[in-house]
């Protein structure tokens, strides 16, 4: 039993937290960036008392659980993993034991935060109802997701009618380069692409409402631009991470410097593209659609830049978060000193294909 | 067919593989060494996927660092163990590399037909059995015109019709004038091939055997 429960803990607990790294570190850096202790427990106590609140936090947390049975249930799919498929030989209750112990691993974030809103705001709150609630909805999530386990561990061919439409798909629209990266992200990224998205929209969302209310000019737009380019260099990081490690091949091809580059700047174009369409959708009163251009140039030529930072040398996520950190603050003294925007991007452009040019051949492409 | 002049490639400054002067000419030949040698490293410099120092020239024409777009157009390669996205396709993958390597119309088709893989056409690679993922791996390095092929592992994982369709295709290009660099760590399994030239990868260097 001791040696099964370590089986699966090598194969999809601890293989779970380290593919998902990257996906900690944006939440480290959204949930703990923004927010202090104190407005963590502000905002528990906030749940304790008012069940819309409590809502969101469940709804958060059964997207985790969402997340980590998309991982368990595509780890099953790999051939190299199809011995975990041996546990139907294992007794009923134990399987179901072992079950239970490894989703309460993967659901372990989630417990941690809830034990801490209990301590810090439910007992001192005395919520009884939120007290009770709380334990009962993750013991739920968890029996929910070794059910799920279970259930293919005993159907291990159900998938495949389920695959029906995608085989339909993949017939009827073959998928081109530019769309790759964007697949693998719905795929195996959705929580870290859903999460980034959600941030860099908000933000883009709120400084075109907070432009009117004040004698705001280009520069609060060009900073919340700034900034939600910033939040995306986790995403920046996913794609050169997937080529790296999937589509090695791709360096076997023929394809000259300038096409690639314009293949990366069209892929890292759709990525920006919702909040493209924020800013036409909440353009404020008084800023020109040129204005806008100029802002899509500068962000467009910004994520090239971070994702040339990648070629010059290996860097680890952290290293390039930070990398784009010091950069949205050197960002924002430029933009303050009232530096046109359009030649920011046009420096960001000419830096980002300057680089690429320079160290495409070079680079190692370290993937993970 | 190829010539490697003071080729060097390190890894984080630890050197892997050293080539002072090389010259393997046309035909069918053999690289041989253990697990671990260089062999990989050797084909993926050779393929341009990796960086590495020295001249590699193709046909005393095309260079490697020079003539990038040239040199790759020519030379292909296929990994002893495929991995490509889970969600693409092999339809996806053969047209999208035979799109840049210039692979003339219905030539991926007829690949795919004769190594069996139409049926799984319409279904992710990520589904695919390791014998499926060697023959995809095999058609792209089939596609478009090249000069040389190199083939890491090629019979690993083939069922004995999908061996045969490859040796056949390899007989076929080579005499065409394409040649091929094949290894494998099993001294009989090219024995229905016309192998010209032995190498050897050993100690971080590769030699004629």
């Amino acid at each position: 039993m001791k040696s099964l429960f370590f089986l699966l803990n090598r194969c999809l607990v601890t293989e779970f937290y380290q593919q998902s790294a990257g996906f900690f570190m944006v939440i480290l850096l959204l949930a703990f960036g923004f927010f202090s202790s104190t407005e963590h427990i502000a905002l528990a106590q906030y749940a304790f008392r008012l069940p819309l609140v409590m809502g969101i936090y469940w709804v958060l947390w059964a997207l985790y659980g969402a997340k980590t049975l998309q991982f368990v249930g595509q780890t099953l799919r790999q051939p190299e993993y199809q011995i975990l498929f041996h546990l139907r030989l294992v007794p009923f209750r134990q399987r179901i034991g072992l079950l239970l112990g490894v989703q309460f691993s993967l659901l372990l974030p989630a417990v941690l935060y809830a034990v801490f809103m209990v301590v810090k705001a439910g007992i001192p709150l005395k919520a009884t109802g939120g007290l009770a609630l709380i334990p009962v909805f993750l013991i739920g999530l968890t029996v929910a997701g070794a059910a799920q386990t279970e259930y293919w561990l005993r159907h291990p061919n159900a998938r495949q009618n389920r695959q029906r439409f995608r085989f339909w798909f993949n017939a009827s629209y073959p998928t081109p380069y530019v769309l790759f990266f964007g697949r693998y992200l719905l795929r195996h990224q959705p929580v870290a692409l859903g999460l980034t998205k959600l941030a860099s929209a908000l933000l883009v969302y709120g400084v075109c409402h907070l432009y009117p209310t004040d004698d705001y000019d280009g520069r609060l737009l060009a900073i919340g631009v700034l900034l939600s380019v910033a939040i995306h260099a986790g995403l920046v990081y996913q794609f050169y991470q997937f080529e790296a490690g999937q589509l090695l091949l791709l360096r076997n091809l023929p394809i000259p410097l300038a096409k690639r580059f314009i293949g990366y700047a069209l892929v890292l174009a759709l990525l920006w593209l919702p909040e493209l369409g924020l800013l036409l959708r909440y353009r404020p009163v008084g800023v020109s659609i040129w204005f806008l251009a100029e802002l899509c140039w500068f962000a467009w030529g910004l994520l090239l830049l971070i994702y040339s930072q990648l070629l010059i040398r290996p860097l680890t996520l952290e290293q390039l978060v930070g990398k784009a950190f010091w950069g949205f603050v050197l960002g924002v003294f430029i933009v303050m000193f009232r530096v046109d925007i359009g030649l920011l991007g046009l420096l960001a452009w000419g830096l980002g294909y300057a680089i690429f040019r320079r160290w495409f051949w070079r680079a190692e492409w370290v993937g993970s | 067919m190829l010539t490697i002049r003071q080729f060097r490639k390190s890894y984080q400054g630890v050197p892997a593989l050293h080539v002072e002067a090389l010259s393997l000419p046309p035909g069918i030949h053999w690289l041989r060494g253990a697990n671990g040698s260089g062999k990989t490293t050797f084909f993926r410099s050779v393929a341009g996927m990796l960086p590495c120092e020295g001249e590699i020239w193709l046909d005393d024409r095309w260079e490697i660092h020079r003539d990038p777009v040239e040199y790759r157009l020519r030379v292909n390669y296929a990994e002893a163990e495929p991995a490509y996205p889970d969600f693409l396709t092999a339809r996806d993958l053969i047209r999208f590399v035979g799109k840049t390597k210039q692979s003339p119309s219905g030539q991926g088709d007829e690949l795919a037909e004769r190594f069996g893989l139409t049926q799984f056409w319409q279904t992710p690679f990520g589904t695919y059995s390791s014998g499926m993922r060697k023959k995809t791996s095999l058609v792209l390095a089939l596609l478009g015109r090249p000069r040389l092929v190199m083939l890491d592992e090629p019979l690993n994982a083939l069922d004995i019709a999908a061996t045969q369709v490859l040796y056949q295709c390899i007989r076929a290009l080579h005499t065409q004038g394409v040649g091929f660099l094949l290894s494998s760590h099993q001294d009989f399994r090219f024995d229905e091939l016309p192998i010209g030239q032995h190498f050897v990868v050993e100690n971080q260097t590769l030699r004629p055997a």
